[in-house]
């Protein structure tokens, strides 16, 4: 022993790189800092205000998220006496790591599944995604607060009536492009139409789902800061706050990217197909998540539009009209391969 | 319908000053407020505007301003219900530690939360500030003070706030 | 004296049991609540029983007033009102001139209702911002306390001051209409005009909005009238009541106006009787701009008690500082009682004076004390998320309540 092949400690290091640099964390931060960024300056837009200025005003206040998240890593933690502490502690930390991991199965480019060989990447991936909730209703539940309380029950209940709908979507993509990964359903697209025309039902039920899974207006309903304080959050501060806070980001992120590469053609039009780092990654990575970051842009408008629904009004909608238009896709999809292919 | 008449039906105490639109019907006998209370529901004077107490050197006067929102020719008239009580004599108290309290006994008016509703909260915020007992009243409560003004009655004119002897930083 | 008669706050003695329901203290640090506690019973998601736990903000106004000289319980009432501060000081002043006997000349009246109806636009405009931010809009929130802002800036040009403006004292007003001061408010309701177009896109024809109003919050004529309610939330249950027709003060009388009403008094309607009355303030104020008649400002009485200086501060810049020999007031024996509608809603006043230099009862009713029945009676069998609805409808104002 004592001598490890070259090519497999190259092939270590850039794994190392992948995970943490391009497609990994450090995108994830960037992304996650850029978009509240950008939600924060899109509301000012249209409220009449400037938006966060202070931090960094050349460049428009951009790093007002760096600094927020640096003041969050240094303040004090304080949990609650009657709270469940190792839940306390290890659920929103749980629920940012899911929701990052699950990112390993959603292939940016065609060489990225070198990496994590796999031919069930959209079932992994949706896995990981689903996991997450759970973690947010522990979070409620352990703090002992009767608003985290509520805000985990409404928790609940939303998950449970837009899981459905978000399912039946993607399945009815499957059915389209008969693969369980996403490099042959991207490359199907490219071969023929983006999925976006093969199915608007599903991915306008995938809209509809990615509001409301990420919390976003009008369906900003367990953090109700009227009638709940900050919801699920309410007793938490410091790192975790920030952490809470920012996984439903991540979580929008990862719904964007399979959004894109469902229904938006993924890297097109960027249709080389090498495999090696740049041109099998990279390059269609950097178009994949612009397409997920304009998606992303125009679900953070809608904060300035919209007010929010009502508990019973979004569960209400959620078993019927979203219900309704994901079967209805799931149909559209076996007709259209039963007849059109 | 002349608002006068219809007044001098139900009282004949009644003290009418046109120019500032005052009308104020006193009421001399206690039992007597809920009938003249449910008389001028019937006229058409439907809700409390305001519960008012005054305190006296020796009574508390206790005024209800009613007036209507469904009779046209009423909307315009406040009218005053005017009931005195005679206030019981303040007894002199001592705590252990030497001190003197006076503590001013409440007086008792009866409630006219049944015939107007309206007057619920007023009825509250007159109970705990000159400690008018309305009684009847479905849920007399404090409404706004805090516990240390337990029957203290701070807007009756003899009120003196307790000064704190030692402070505790 | 009966011990049963009363607890001070034994609130699970009240015929519902603790151990059922969610006991929910929403309050008073909360972002929903304003300066009050709201102590709600949830069996679920519904509403069981709300008790509105108010006085956080007691500020013993009444109390204070009966301690200090008539003059300076002015500043007193406009600071427990401060989105309707020129309402509170009228209605005060009203009363005293009651007392007094006095009548302020034509265009001194005139200047009230200018300033009473651009002072209702600015609280509507509050109220509009505050249901904004409480059923999440925070577009809606911003957009109305910006606008607003015009509105303030004419009260200031008006009047010296933003909110606080002790504009109006006994016998007449302190300022008159500035140069330029026409032109300038007729942009500002163009503006205004233009604005609400915005407004009815974004908000009062939001499907949102509209899933969340429409039949919450429903009061019908009759619980209206038998709760004592106030206002434009009276009017939305369908009740034909205003005080400026009733009760006429200032020059109400003379202006052309209409009182827009309601059919089913939910919070939709409560909305909208709002946007409507702004139409009306506007046209209120392009009248009052238009047949406002010249002379004096202040009460001869008034003017003649001036000192040389001040009357000649008088014939050349058109104001009158605030009156030092007021402080001597003393208002003849008798009581008084004047009514004036607030953005919010009625706003009562009964003084009682012996002749002194105090007044010997100062008795005021604001608005949102008489709203408080929307908490115990309309919002129960609501759910938990309607609750923001209806204070947010009911255009509630803590610290005017607890006075």
């Amino acid at each position: 022993m004592g001598i490890i092949p070259i090519p497999l400690i190259i092939w270590l290091i850039e794994d190392l790189l992948y995970l943490i640099i391009f497609p990994g964390l450090v995108t994830i931060l960037v992304i996650v800092i850029v978009i509240i960024w950008l939600e924060r300056k899109i509301a000012a837009k249209v409220q009449m205000r400037f938006g966060p200025l202070w931090v960094s005003k050349k460049i428009g206040g951009a790093l007002q998220s760096l600094a927020d998240l640096l003041r969050y890593s240094f303040q004090e933690v304080i949990i609650p006496e009657k709270a469940d502490k190792l839940a306390f502690i290890l659920a929103p930390g749980l629920m940012f790591a899911f929701a990052t991991i699950a990112l390993i199965f959603i292939p940016v480019g065609p060489y990225y599944s070198v990496l994590f060989p796999s031919y069930y990447t959209i079932l992994f991936s949706l896995a990981l995604i689903i996991i997450t909730p759970i973690f947010a209703i522990t979070v409620g539940w352990a703090s002992d607060n009767k608003f985290s309380f509520i805000g985990a029950l409404r928790e609940g209940f939303l998950l449970i009536s837009y899981e459905v709908p978000f399912l039946l979507s993607v399945v009815s993509m499957i059915i389209i492009f008969r693969t369980y990964d996403y490099i042959s359903a991207v490359q199907s697209q490219l071969s023929f139409l983006p999925g976006i025309i093969l199915n608007p039902l599903a991915a306008l039920t995938m809209l509809i789902v990615m509001i409301r899974t990420t919390g976003r207006f009008p369906f900003d309903i367990t953090e109700a800061d009227s009638e709940l304080v900050l919801g699920l959050y309410t007793e938490y501060s410091a790192l975790f706050f920030g952490v809470g806070m920012a996984t439903p980001y991540v979580e929008l992120y990862n719904f964007s990217l399979i959004f894109s590469l469902l229904f938006l053609g993924g890297w097109w039009p960027f249709t080389l197909n090498v495999m090696n780092p740049i041109y099998g990654l990279i390059l269609p990575g950097i178009i994949v998540v612009i397409k997920a970051f304009i998606v992303m842009a125009i679900l953070v408008f809608l904060r300035a539009v919209y007010p929010r629904y009502r508990l019973d009004q979004a569960v209400r909608s959620g078993w019927s009209y979203v219900l309704l238009l994901s079967v209805l896709s799931v149909i559209l999809s076996v007709g259209e391969v039963v007849f059109l292919r | 319908m002349n608002i006068k008449d219809e007044l001098s039906k139900i009282s004949t105490n009644i003290v009418i000053d046109e120019k500032k639109a005052n009308y104020k019907i006193v009421v001399d006998d206690l039992s007597k407020l809920i009938d003249i209370a449910n008389s001028l529901k019937n006229l058409g004077f439907d809700h409390v505007v305001s519960v008012t107490g005054i305190d006296y050197p020796d009574k508390i006067e206790v005024v209800w301003h009613v007036s209507s929102y469904s009779v046209d020719n009423l909307k315009g008239i406040n009218l005053a219900l005017s009931v005195a009580v005679k206030k019981p004599e303040p007894i002199k108290q001592s705590d252990p530690q030497g001190n003197i309290y006076i503590k001013r006994p409440p007086v008792t008016v009866p409630s006219l939360v049944s015939v107007w509703p309206s007057g619920i909260f007023n009825e509250r915020e007159a109970f705990e500030m000159f400690g008018i007992i309305f009684e009847g009243h479905p849920d007399l409560r404090y409404l706004m003070l805090p516990e240390d003004f337990y029957e203290t009655w701070p807007m009756r004119k003899d009120f003196t706030y307790q000064r704190a002897k030692v402070f505790i930083e | 004296m009966n011990e049963k008669v009363y607890n001070i706050d034994d609130l699970q003695n009240v015929n519902v049991d603790g151990e059922k329901y969610i006991i929910l203290q929403i309050g008073p640090s909360h972002p929903g609540s304003g300066h009050m506690r709201i102590k709600v019973w949830l069996d679920g998601d519904i509403i069981v029983k709300v008790d509105p736990d108010i006085g956080f903000v007691h500020r013993t106004s009444e109390w204070l007033s009966e301690r200090r000289e008539w003059i300076k319980a002015v500043p007193i009432v406009e600071r427990i009102m401060l989105p309707d501060t020129v309402h509170a000081n009228l209605a005060y002043v009203l009363t005293v001139e009651k007392l007094l006997g006095i009548e302020p000349p034509p265009r001194a009246q005139y200047l009230r209702s200018l300033v009473a109806e651009i002072n209702r636009i600015t609280s509507h405009l509050y109220g509009i911002g505050i249901f904004g931010i409480f059923l999440g809009s925070s577009t809606v929130y911003m957009w109305a306390f910006g606008d607003r802002e015009p509105f303030i800036d004419l009260m200031e040009m008006l009047t010296g001051a933003r909110i606080t403006t002790s504009y109006i004292i006994p016998g007449g007003v302190r300022w008159d209409l500035p140069n330029g001061f026409k032109e300038r408010a007729e942009t500002v309701l163009q503006y205004m005009e233009r604005r609400l177009k915005d407004y009815e896109d974004i908000w009062v024809k939001n499907p949102v909005v509209q899933a969340r109003t429409i039949n919450v919050g429903t009061l019908k004529k009759e619980d209206a009238i038998a709760l004592g309610v106030v206002g434009p939330n009276l009017r939305a249950s369908g009740v034909y009541y205003d005080t400026r027709k009733h009760q006429p003060y200032a020059a109400y009388s003379n202006i052309d106006f209409e009182v827009p009403t309601m059919k089913n008094g939910d919070s939709y309607d409560r909305l909208l009787i709002r946007v409507e009355e702004i139409k009306q303030s506007i046209r209120m104020i392009r009248q009052i701009l238009k047949d406002i008649p010249e002379g004096k400002i202040v009460a001869d009485q008034i003017y003649n008690q001036l000192n040389p200086v001040m009357k000649k501060n008088y014939e050349e810049k058109k104001r009158v500082m605030f009156p030092a020999f007021m402080i001597h007031m003393r208002p003849p024996a008798g009581e008084a009682a004047a009514k004036v509608e607030a953005g919010r809603g009625e706003i009562f006043f009964y003084i009682k004076s012996t002749g002194d230099k105090y007044p010997y009862r100062f008795r005021w009713v604001t608005p949102s004390f008489r709203n408080l029945p929307y908490f115990t009676h309309v919002a129960v069998g609501h759910r938990l998320a309607d609750l923001p609805t209806i204070y947010g409808s009911i255009d509630y104002f803590p610290p005017e309540a607890d006075r």
